[in-house]
């Protein structure tokens, strides 16, 4: 038997040692003094995760609009350091990224994340660090109620469901069929346009959910088929999109059919095909604006193709609203002062007072209304557009609105 | 038999416990202390799987599913029946112990990967039923947890972290009580050998069942410490990659040790955060990483420590693929 | 009538997808006694080296089907030789192992990120989505093609483990390892074995469900789970009962979303699982491994 006992103590006490020095080559702090402020901007969103897509895009679009500032010298001489963190869509690495942000890297500003959950974590971190967040897409409703230095540049879950409910009501549909897959945004995004439908007083003959795993969805789609919808309404991810849609034409179903957002991406029209001509897609990106869509040739010269969905284009905006707000005159001073909790504040009532900007989200002429009270930033009129796929999967053209109606 | 754990003495417990009432005056801000109140709440986490797997060998891979429910229960109680923090403390510590008496009666037949599965399924119920059940549990966004006062005011961040601290001590000195204690050589023998124990008059079933409540109860508070942390709970705490923390925290810091849950939950939380220069190759090399712990350090960093034997595991004849199979056949 | 016939025909096919991953996940169980982790990386790998070899490198799938099989292969013995033989010689229990093979998943994954992103993409089908009227039925070939692999593997595995001296020595081991060893069967050649005919299963199911769930580097850890629950519903220790307990799983979905609620059908199946489990604690069809005990 060895002496074990005798030295345990002395282990332990080294094993100590070892976590506290661990622990202490985290601490990379930085002293505070009178000299100005870096104008750090950290992006925390998902690169590498089930919503990669979403954060890569956004981050590049926001590179579109920094890059250029740095370019030609910077804010008032100094340039924007950008702070890049993925965040995984994983809500408590979020908001711990989000902490190190406010107090290690004492950054100024939080753009980011676009899923809802994260984005929903960071809320309370922004809060209590008292520095602005400019939240991307995250769609949940209350996400900006009561909000101090939470600001979001999406469309909210009921805006996405009311632009969906409108195009229907104004149409004249009256028997609408959703059918979703099982994770949460399916799960929510049908939830939320339930809601508004009932609203409209418009019915929902059929509520169909499908996991993502299955291969083959055709008891969903003859439960939806069977009940005679004259709209259908898919919550896909982009390749399942691709297996319901094909069900759902295979099945005989000829109405109409709504795919929010996916309906864009290019894994779903490739991996459709033929099948996916005439969906349509409420999006808040209308291309046929010239701006928008010189922004994505920008965007494909520098960053290769992508499909006109939102992100790149709340990057974007996002990006616009802080180089606006950090050349703010107050937000300068206080930058130049050293006061980290004054610079905040100052870029965050600087969002109040500047943040009716005209993005790229939306219809032309329409710009995104901050202000006092209000720190959601999308209207409720004129966000959204229609488009419609065609080509095989190929093209995004103006939905043919004759097309769009109930049959007859 | 050696068994190391024998007369070990509280002290070096006493002394990790020190350092934790110092540590908010050695940090240099609210990062640190997040990450340290992080370190705690997977420590908590960790020490009950400890006791389940690492001292009585039951897997359950549905641990973060007691996490959940917790945090769910703890952000409930107080949101929709308005009880004080403490009572929904108790409360959601409560309903997971219920829970876990009501899922190991069944469960607790099966063995080894057979458990590992049934678990896992269970913790998927519980999550898929966070996410679609939207009235009640918030959907993906999940639910604004109230901040903690006293005397009226919302409480500071160095407050919370002691808060945490205190949950965390008590934990960890029952944990280390069990382990120390006649009981925690009852457990271990269970894990070594079923029969044997129950034939050394062991009662195996009353304990096995009793560890599993205790380890659901004890996931329930580390749920509740970390809703009191982020403010907020949503169906991400009963997902996937907490199991892996915590199979991670069980690997890199050793089963069956005193220290080792706290040490892996030191390692898996800092980790990530000095991995994050490796931008995408991150993942790999946390991969990697569990890997070559567990080629190369099997026993944990506190195995190295604690200079753990795995009494009758390591005694055990050489274990090729094919001896694996008396494993199974208890 | 109709309605039935496309549940079982559904119920078939994603069935056949589990059972598949099921299959494998036996075959590796059944001779070390080791739940592999990675599994449903291989189907990930099967889906996404098709991209790389007909989309990115434009070869016809004469060549790509064996370059497919070649990366999980490869991928399988070095799961084998780096996880698997060295944890063994340090005498690491099962369950030990299997976190083994969880962190090897993770380095799979971490490698998939690195090669092909995070995206989902679009998988080339080597049969068509073309609709084919069979009977009442309208299916198309890709999804026949996978209740037909699924069958061949099925007899493939049956030929292997009954028909074959090798196969005697694989059952030799399953029934008593040690008397196996004693009388010369040296199990690492057949837990080798084990590993590179379940990657190739899997991988294989990677090509076939790959142009209907989209190539993405998670796909594994979706579709490992349907495979876990397959094996210990039907039971672990024979490839047939997994199978089988795939099969069960697929017409289960199939039948709950056709005549119940879709919406809970997920969470449902599952307690109705561990309800199977509480009264068969080794599976529907465990009898041979209980017996052993």
């Amino acid at each position: 038997m060895t002496p074990i006992h005798s030295t345990e103590g002395i282990r332990a006490r080294r094993a100590m040692l070892m976590a506290g020095s661990l622990l202490a080559a985290m601490a990379f702090s930085s002293g505070a003094g009178a000299e100005p402020l870096a104008l750090k901007i950290c992006s925390i969103d998902d690169r590498s995760g089930s919503a990669a897509d979403t954060g890569i895009e956004s981050l590049n679009g926001l590179h579109m609009v920094v890059d250029p500032v740095n370019e030609a010298g910077g804010i008032n001489g100094r340039k924007i350091e950008l702070i890049e963190y993925d965040g995984k869509t994983d809500p408590q690495l979020t908001a711990t990224l989000a902490t190190r942000c406010a107090e290690d890297d004492k950054g100024l500003l939080i753009i980011g994340p676009s899923p809802t959950a994260p984005a929903a974590a960071v809320v309370p971190v922004a809060n209590q660090n008292k520095i602005p967040a400019y939240i991307l897409s995250a769609a949940a409703n209350a996400l900006t109620d009561n909000a101090e230095f939470q600001f979001r540049f999406g469309p909210k879950a009921a805006q996405d469901a009311i632009a969906v409910a409108d195009a229907a009501a104004e149409r004249g549909f009256k028997r609408v069929a959703i059918i979703n897959n099982s994770v949460p945004f399916g799960i929510d995004g049908s939830e939320s346009v339930m809601a508004a439908l009932k609203e409209k007083g418009i019915e929902v003959v059929a509520r169909e959910t499908y996991d993502v795993a299955a291969t083959d969805v055709t008891p969903q789609v003859m439960n939806l088929s069977s009940a005679k919808p004259d709209l259908v309404l898919v919550y896909p991810y982009p390749a399942d999109g691709a297996r319901v849609i094909r069900s759902i034409r295979q099945m005989g179903v000829t109405a109409p059919v709504i795919m929010p957002r996916v309906g864009l991406m290019k894994a779903f029209r490739e991996l459709a095909a033929a099948d996916a001509n005439g969906v349509l897609v409420p999006s808040s990106v209308d291309i046929s604006r010239p701006e928008v869509k010189k922004f994505f040739e920008d965007y494909a010269a520098k960053y290769g193709a992508v499909a006109p969905t939102p992100s790149a284009v709340q990057g974007h905006d996002a990006g616009t609203l802080a180089i606006k707000v950090l050349s703010d005159a107050e937000v300068q001073k206080a930058i130049d002062s050293g006061d980290l909790a004054a610079a905040r504040l100052a870029i965050r009532d600087a969002t109040l007072r500047l943040g009716q900007i005209d993005g790229l989200q939306g219809q032309a002429g329409v710009t995104y209304q901050f202000g006092k009270g209000q720190h959601h930033g999308a209207p409720d009129k004129g966000f959204f557009v229609y488009t419609e796929v065609a080509g095989d999967g190929k093209e995004l053209v103006a939905p043919d609105d004759a097309k769009f109606r109930p049959a007859q | 038999m050696p068994l190391a754990t024998k007369r070990a003495s509280v002290w070096p417990v006493v002394a990790v416990l020190a350092l934790g009432v110092a540590l908010p005056f050695l940090l240099s801000g609210g990062f640190q202390l997040r990450i340290a109140m992080l370190i705690w709440i997977f420590a908590i986490l960790s020490m009950g799987f400890n006791l389940l797997y690492g001292y009585t060998g039951q897997i359950s891979m549905g641990q973060q599913g007691f996490y959940a429910v917790g945090a769910y229960a703890f952000a409930l109680l107080q949101i929709k029946l308005g009880l004080s923090p403490v009572l929904a403390f108790a409360g959601a510590v409560a309903i997971c112990a219920v829970l876990g008496l009501i899922v190991a009666y069944p469960l607790l037949r099966l063995r080894t990967h057979y458990l590992a599965m049934a678990t896992l399924g269970f913790g998927l119920i519980l999550n898929g039923v966070a996410n679609r059940w939207i009235d009640f549990t918030g959907g993906t966004a999940g639910l604004t947890v109230p901040p903690l006062t006293w005397g009226g005011e919302a409480l500071g961040r160095t407050g919370i972290y002691y808060v945490v601290l205190a949950i965390a001590g008590v934990v960890f000195l029952l944990h280390d009580f069990i382990a120390r204690s006649h009981v925690g050589r009852a457990l271990q023998a269970i894990r070594d050998d079923e029969t044997a124990a129950a034939a050394l008059g062991v009662p195996v079933r009353r304990y096995k069942l009793r560890i599993f409540v205790l380890a659901a109860a004890i996931a329930a508070v580390a749920g509740c410490c970390f809703s009191v942390v982020s403010l907020r709970v949503d169906p991400s705490l009963g997902e996937f990659h907490i199991l892996v923390s915590m199979l991670t925290i069980a690997v890199v810091g050793g089963l069956g040790t005193r220290f080792g849950p706290l040490i892996g939950a030191a390692i898996v939380t800092i980790l990530p955060q000095l991995l994050l220069q490796f931008g995408a190759a991150e993942t790999l090399i946390y991969g990697a990483f569990i890997v070559l712990f567990l080629l190369f350090i099997p026993h944990g960093l506190a195995g190295l420590v604690e200079n753990v034997r795995w009494t009758r595991k390591s005694a055990a004849p050489a274990r090729t693929a094919a001896t694996n199979v008396l494993e199974v056949k208890g | 009538m109709e309605k039935l016939s496309y549940l079982i025909l559904s119920g078939v096919t994603n069935g056949s997808v589990y059972g598949l991953i099921g299959l494998s996940l036996s075959i590796i169980y059944g001779s070390s006694r080791v739940i592999n982790f990675a599994q449903g990386d291989f189907v990930m790998l099967g889906a996404l080296s098709a991209i790389m070899f007909v989309t990115t490198f434009n070869l016809p799938w004469f060549i790509a089907i064996p370059g497919v099989i070649g990366v999980v292969m490869l991928t399988a013995l070095a799961l084998n030789y780096g996880v698997y033989r060295p944890m063994v010689r340090r005498k690491a229990p099962p369950l030990t192992i299997m976190m083994g093979t969880l962190g090897a998943s993770i380095m799979i994954y971490g490698i998939g990120l690195l090669v092909w992103g995070p995206d989902q993409k679009f998988v080339p089908a080597l049969l068509s989505l073309k609709p084919l009227i069979v009977g009442p039925l309208i299916t198309n070939p890709q999804q026949l093609a996978i209740i037909a692999t699924f069958a061949a593997f099925l007899v493939l595995t049956w030929y292997i483990l009954y028909r074959t001296r090798f196969g005697l020595s694989i059952r030799a081991t399953g029934v008593d390892p040690k008397v196996a060893l004693l009388m010369g069967i040296r199990s690492e050649r057949i837990v080798l074995f084990s590993f590179l005919f379940s990657a190739t299963v899997s991988g294989i199911a990677g090509v076939l469900v790959g142009p209907l769930l989209g190539g993405q580097i998670g796909m594994g850890l979706m579709l490992i789970v349907k495979g876990f629950l397959a094996a210990i519903l039907g039971g672990l220790g024979s490839p047939f009962a997994a199978a089988a307990g795939g099969i069960a799983i697929g017409m289960m979905e199939a039948l709950m979303a056709g005549y119940g609620t879709s919406l809970y059908a997920e969470p449902a199946i599952f307690m109705l699982i561990l309800l199977v489990l509480f009264v068969r604690p080794y599976g529907l069809l465990g009898d041979y491994e209980a017996e052993r005990r």
